[in-house]
């Protein structure tokens, strides 16, 4: 699959882009209070109804966006499908100033719209604060810390962690259970790997948060259907 | 030099003791002898050695008994209290000489990135499952067993089989425990273990030396012994060898009574003596001891090297890859884990203690900074800082003085040398500069400056006469006033006259903005406040050549713009009864308030910018 991206966006550069995505794929990164401007285009998305969607959090991009069952999109959290669809699992929690997409890739070169980088996050997945996941897939429960960035077409396993300010490179590969702290070091999470009841708590941790979260973030859904 | 252009460092006058000679300066351009008496008082802030003394205001202190500038060379640092950073608890200095400079607590660092490792009960959580109770709901009991875990890298001491009964009381527990899960036998079991060996040993006379060819099949060989171990072992293994070796010579000559002395003792001096020549010490004859042997066994404290240990450390290596072997920062981090090749081997690392210093100044003994010895506190008792006593010097660029005399002197000036933006990292060669030296004074009284430089800076690189630059000082001598509270002069009524004086030196400013621009005047101050003072300085920079990547000296700061300054301070102060007087005028008595006159000099080093290098 990551080969299959990387090619295509190599053959993209000779592509005739399309007009929208051209327009779309203007806005800048940092997010401030002209980030909702006209200019943005509005995605199709699929919601589910239990889905926490903040009113400040942006949504963006020409692709399908679809968000499953309790999960948390914090204010000024985007979520970007220039590049292709992005499928949001089910408790995850976005947070604020984190990009999910993104319009330009973490090599600074602009992506093309055409519809085949796409986004999987899965289950439990905790996408932190100023995060920016590019990744082609990230697995059950893990944790992309403060800061830390994944690639274009990257894959990380389930229950994995990017240590704050970590990066994975575009089309890298993590293995389950892996923790990635900032001097690239890797290391198995044998506490985890080996205890099917930390993973339960884990993931019913996050079930918690995100009541927690219900609470305290007012849902709008209305303005994404 | 580390700090943003323009910085000024501070000298402190202990570097005057050692000289600066033109022979191993290297910059020196002046032919030996000669000249070199009038080199010799100027400061080379060019010289290597120039490094070495100076440092920002900000760095250093003022001993008021010595009324001088102290360095980090010219104090004495003092451990007041030791205590863990982690958890905040103080330790006596008795505690730390026993049981060494670390937490022995439960504070612990992971061993793979440093982080605070906390205390995790493996059975909170379930507990907690099973009750279903709501998520908000805190305050139950942690139990069952307990392990160490890294909230940043989730290393857990699991990982190497250690896990705890207590949550308490870490050190302790693991101190019993090795990596596995494996518990250590307790000192007094070891020792009781180590004299049944030894006596099985004795029983088996000769056997001795055969010793590490038939280990004993007890448990405790089934492991390589630790490194704790081993220095036991041969403790115990040296101890008893002296005890053996004096007892057998006091058997039939006359040292006798000497023979409990141990190693220390006359008599085996003499025996030590005696082993290494034969004509040195005192001819004893045949009751000449058996010298002392070697360690030989694992017992004994020799680690043996088997044949097939390094083979099965690269055959690990080879299956778990990189990221299982150990880092040298990881092994450095404690002494445990200096020899750990594999991530399984390393060790939680006990946090180590931080401490609270006191300075004294190296001279007369005073105490120049003294913290609160509570832990918690940040607080000082005592803090003499260079700051509070030493006028600090501020330049920057002077071009554009067009918003002089508008609004308060400060804002204007500070709003004009914002303005201003003459880039002091290419600074153009041989073009006339002019530089604002704003002069402020932190004491109470007002102060007489004199500045002095050198006509020419020191040449920055050897042999390069063109790269001196020529510094004039427009105005060498000049008063600052008192600081002190900002409405006292509001409210005293001898200051008004000077107000009124400033009010109309403010007009003419503005007066002289009106017709044009303010010169700069040889011998005038250029502006005025309360407690500060600036002058101009004009700056002819030289011209520097780019470097020759074969220079010897052509480091990166070899075209940085440094003004070597010598600042004079005199002023009158009040002195207390005690404060300035000698032992015997105290005696004396009757020492009431008194006027003082003091005076301070020292060297500064002003640096500009860098000079934009010529092809």
């Amino acid at each position: 699959m990551s080969d299959q991206v990387s090619s295509n966006r190599d053959s993209a550069t000779f592509k005739v882009v399309p007009a929208a995505a051209t327009v779309a794929a203007a806005p800048s990164k940092r997010v401030s209070s002209t980030a909702s401007k006209p200019a943005l285009s509005k995605p199709p998305t699929t919601i589910h109804p239990s889905a926490i969607v903040a009113e400040k959090a942006v949504l963006t991009g020409l692709y399908h966006i679809s968000i499953g069952a309790n999960s948390v999109i914090h204010p000024f959290a985007r979520i970007v499908s220039e590049a292709g669809p992005i499928t949001i699992g089910e408790n995850v929690i976005v947070n604020e100033r984190a990009v999910v997409g993104g319009a330009r890739s973490s090599d600074g070169m602009e992506r093309t719209g055409d519809g085949n980088v796409e986004v999987h996050i899965g289950n439990s997945v905790t996408v932190e604060s100023s995060a920016v996941v590019e990744a082609n897939m990230i697995g059950e429960g893990s944790i992309i810390d403060i800061e830390a960035r994944v690639g274009t077409g990257a894959r990380i396993g389930k229950y994995c962690k990017l240590s704050p300010k970590a990066s994975v490179g575009a089309n890298e590969t993590m293995e389950d259970f892996t923790t990635l702290s900032d001097p690239g070091r890797r290391h198995t999470d044998h506490l985890l790997k080996c205890n099917p009841t930390v993973r339960a708590l884990r993931s019913k941790r996050q079930k918690d948060q995100v009541e927690l979260l219900r609470r305290l973030i007012p849902s709008n859904l209305a303005k994404w259907s | 030099m580390a700090l943003p252009f323009p910085y000024t460092y501070f000298a402190c006058p202990c570097t005057e003791t050692t000289s600066f000679s033109s022979t191993t300066d290297p910059y020196s351009t002046e032919p030996a002898g000669g000249a070199a008496e009038d080199e010799e008082s100027t400061f080379h802030s060019q010289s290597p050695r120039a490094n070495y003394a100076l440092y920002p205001l900000e760095h250093l202190l003022y001993c008021e008994d010595c009324h001088q500038i102290r360095c980090p060379r010219c104090w004495v640092e003092e451990i007041m209290t030791w205590y863990c950073p982690s958890c905040l608890f103080e330790y006596a200095n008795s505690m730390v000489k026993s049981d060494g400079n670390r937490c022995t607590r439960s504070c612990f660092n992971c061993p793979l990135c440093m982080s605070n490792l906390s205390i995790v009960g493996q059975n909170e959580e379930t507990d907690k499952a099973q009750e279903g109770s709501h998520p908000l709901d805190k305050g139950q009991q942690a139990t069952g067993p307990y392990f160490l875990h890294c909230p940043y890298c989730s290393w857990s001491s699991v990982e190497i089989g250690i896990q705890f009964d207590k949550g308490k009381e870490i050190y302790d527990q693991l101190q019993r425990i090795k990596n596995g899960g494996r518990v250590v036998m307790s000192q007094k079991d070891k020792e009781r273990e180590q004299l049944k060996l030894r006596r099985q040993v004795s029983r088996g006379s000769i056997s001795q030396f055969e010793e590490p060819e038939t280990p004993k099949a007890t448990e405790k060989e089934s492991y390589p012994p630790d490194d704790r171990d081993l220095f036991a072992n041969l403790n115990a293994f040296y101890k008893s060898q002296i005890l053996e070796s004096t007892g057998g010579s006091a058997l039939g000559g006359a040292f006798g009574a000497l023979s409990d002395y141990g190693i220390s003792s006359p008599g085996t001096l003499s025996r030590i003596m005696s082993m290494y020549g034969s004509n040195l010490g005192p001819k004893r004859g045949k009751d000449k001891p058996a010298p002392m042997r070697e360690a030989q066994s694992e017992m004994e404290g020799v680690r043996l090297t088997k044949d097939n240990d390094e083979e099965k450390i690269v055959e690990s290596m080879q299956q778990m890859g990189w990221d299982a072997t150990t880092s040298q920062e990881q092994r450095r981090e404690h002494p445990d884990n200096m020899d750990a090749t594999l991530v399984s081997d390393l060790r939680p690392v006990p946090t180590l203690l931080r401490t609270k210093r006191s300075k004294r100044c190296r001279t007369c003994r005073h105490i120049l900074v003294r913290p609160e010895p509570k832990v918690a506190s940040t607080r000082y008792k005592i803090r003499l800082l260079a700051l509070n006593y030493i006028p600090s010097l501020r330049l920057r660029p002077l071009t554009a003085p067009a918003a002089l005399g508008t609004g308060t002197p400060t804002s204007s000036v500070t709003a004009s040398s914002i303005a201003s933006s003459v880039s002091l990292d290419a600074i153009p060669p041989a073009r006339s500069l002019s530089l604002l030296l704003t002069v402020h004074n932190p004491l109470f009284d007002p102060i007489k400056v004199t500045l002095a430089t050198p006509s020419l800076t020191p040449p920055l690189r050897p042999n390069a006469p063109a790269s001196r630059s020529r510094v004039t000082i427009l105005c060498p001598q000049f008063e600052v006033g008192a600081s002190g509270d900002v409405w006292d002069e509001a409210l005293d009524v001898g200051a008004k006259e000077s107000r009124e004086k400033s009010i109309k030196d403010a007009a003419a400013a503005l007066e002289s903005n009106a017709s044009g621009q303010k010169q700069a005047e040889a011998g005038k101050v250029w502006e005025r406040g309360r407690n500060w003072t600036s002058v101009v300085l004009e700056v002819l920079p030289g011209v520097v050549n780019s470097p020759v990547p074969t220079a010897r000296f052509a480091g990166e700061d070899a075209n940085v713009l440094e003004i070597p300054l010598y600042v004079r301070i005199e002023y009158e102060t009040e002195t207390g009864p005690g404060e300035g007087a000698s032992a015997v005028e105290r005696a004396a008595g009757g020492i009431k308030e008194r006027k003082e006159q003091r005076e301070l000099e020292y060297w500064c080093v002003l640096g500009v910018g860098r000079i934009a290098q010529t092809a």
